[in-house]
C-alpha cells in the first residue's frame, strides 16, 4: 500500500507525524508545568494557614535550607508567575502547531484527491 | 455513537489511537498518584506511632538498601512535614497530621478524577471500536463471497 503513495504525499505524511509528535511533547510539558504550578499554589495555601514565625525549610538539592514565611511566600509567588508565563508560551506554541496540523491535513486531503482523479 | 455516522473511518481510527495514547498517559499519572497516596498514608501512620514514643528512644534510621544506623529521637512532639514545591515546615504532630490528611484528600480526589477520565476514554474507544466493527462486517461478507 505504501509503495502506491506518491513521494510528495509521503513527505507530507511524515511532516504531519512530526507535527503530531511536537504536539504530544508540548501537551506533556504543559501538563508537567500545570502540576508544578498547582503544587506551588497548594504550598502557598498551606503557608497561609501557618503563623508568621513558623520554621520553614527550602530544599536545595539534598540540602534543607532554613527560611522564613515572608521569603518563602515571595519565592513561591514568583514561581507561580514564572510557570504561568511558561504556560502562556506553550499555549501559543500549541496554537501554532494545531494550525500547522490542520494545514497539513488539508494539503494531504487535497493531494490525495488530486491523486484519485 | 450516532454522530459517528458519515465520518471517515481513517479519522476515527486516528482518534482511537489518540485516545489510547491519552489513556496510557493517564494510567501513568494514576500510578504516580497511587504511590504518593501510599507514601502519605505511611507518613500519617508514622506520626500516629510517634505519639507512643518518648524522647530519647532508640530507633533505627534507614540509609537505603534495607540498611539502618542507630539513632535517638530527640523530639517526639514536632516533625518537619512537606508542603510541596520543595518546602517543608516544622509543626507539632497533630498539625503535621492535618497537613498530611489534607494532602491525602487532594490525592484521593485526583485519583477519582483520573479514574473518571480513564473510564470516559475507555467508553470513547469502545464506541469507535464497535462502530468500526459494524462498518467492517458487510465489507468482510463481500470479500468472502
Amino acid at each position: 500500500m505504501s509503495t502506491q503513495i506518491p513521494p510528495q504525499i509521503q513527505n507530507q505524511l511524515a511532516q504531519l507525524q512530526q507535527v503530531q509528535q511536537q504536539a504530544q511533547s508540548l501537551a506533556m510539558q504543559k501538563s508537567q508545568i500545570e502540576s508544578m504550578q498547582k503544587e506551588a499554589e497548594m504550598a502557598l495555601e498551606e503557608l497561609d494557614k501557618l503563623p508568621e514565625d513558623v520554621v520553614i525549610y527550602r530544599s536545595v538539592g539534598e540540602l534543607q535550607i532554613k527560611s522564613n514565611k515572608e521569603e518563602s511566600v515571595s519565592k513561591l509567588n514568583e514561581k507561580v508567575e514564572t510557570l504561568s508565563l511558561r504556560l502562556q508560551s506553550i499555549s501559543r506554541q500549541e496554537e501554532r502547531i494545531s494550525k500547522r496540523f490542520t494545514q497539513l491535513q488539508e494539503q494531504i486531503e487535497q493531494s490525495m484527491g488530486n491523486q484519485a482523479q | 455513537m450516532a454522530d459517528m455516522n458519515g465520518q471517515d473511518p481513517r479519522v476515527l481510527a486516528n482518534q482511537h489511537r489518540e485516545f489510547q495514547r491519552r489513556a496510557e498517559m493517564v494510567q501513568q499519572q494514576m500510578s504516580m498518584v497511587q504511590l504518593s497516596l501510599e507514601d502519605c498514608n505511611r507518613a500519617i501512620s508514622t506520626i500516629d506511632e510517634l505519639n507512643n514514643v518518648s524522647a530519647g528512644s532508640e530507633i533505627m534510621f534507614p540509609i537505603g538498601s534495607g540498611s539502618f544506623v542507630y539513632a535517638n529521637i530527640t523530639h517526639t512532639d514536632k516533625t518537619v512535614v512537606d508542603i510541596g514545591a520543595g518546602y517543608t515546615v516544622e509543626r507539632p504532630l497533630p498539625e503535621a497530621k492535618e497537613i498530611l490528611q489534607r494532602r491525602r484528600e487532594r490525592l484521593t480526589t485526583a485519583l477519582e478524577n483520573i479514574n473518571n477520565t480513564l473510564a470516559q476514554l475507555g467508553q470513547q474507544m469502545q464506541a469507535i471500536e464497535s462502530f468500526l466493527a459494524k462498518l467492517q462486517q458487510p465489507q468482510g461478507n463481500v470479500g468472502s463471497q
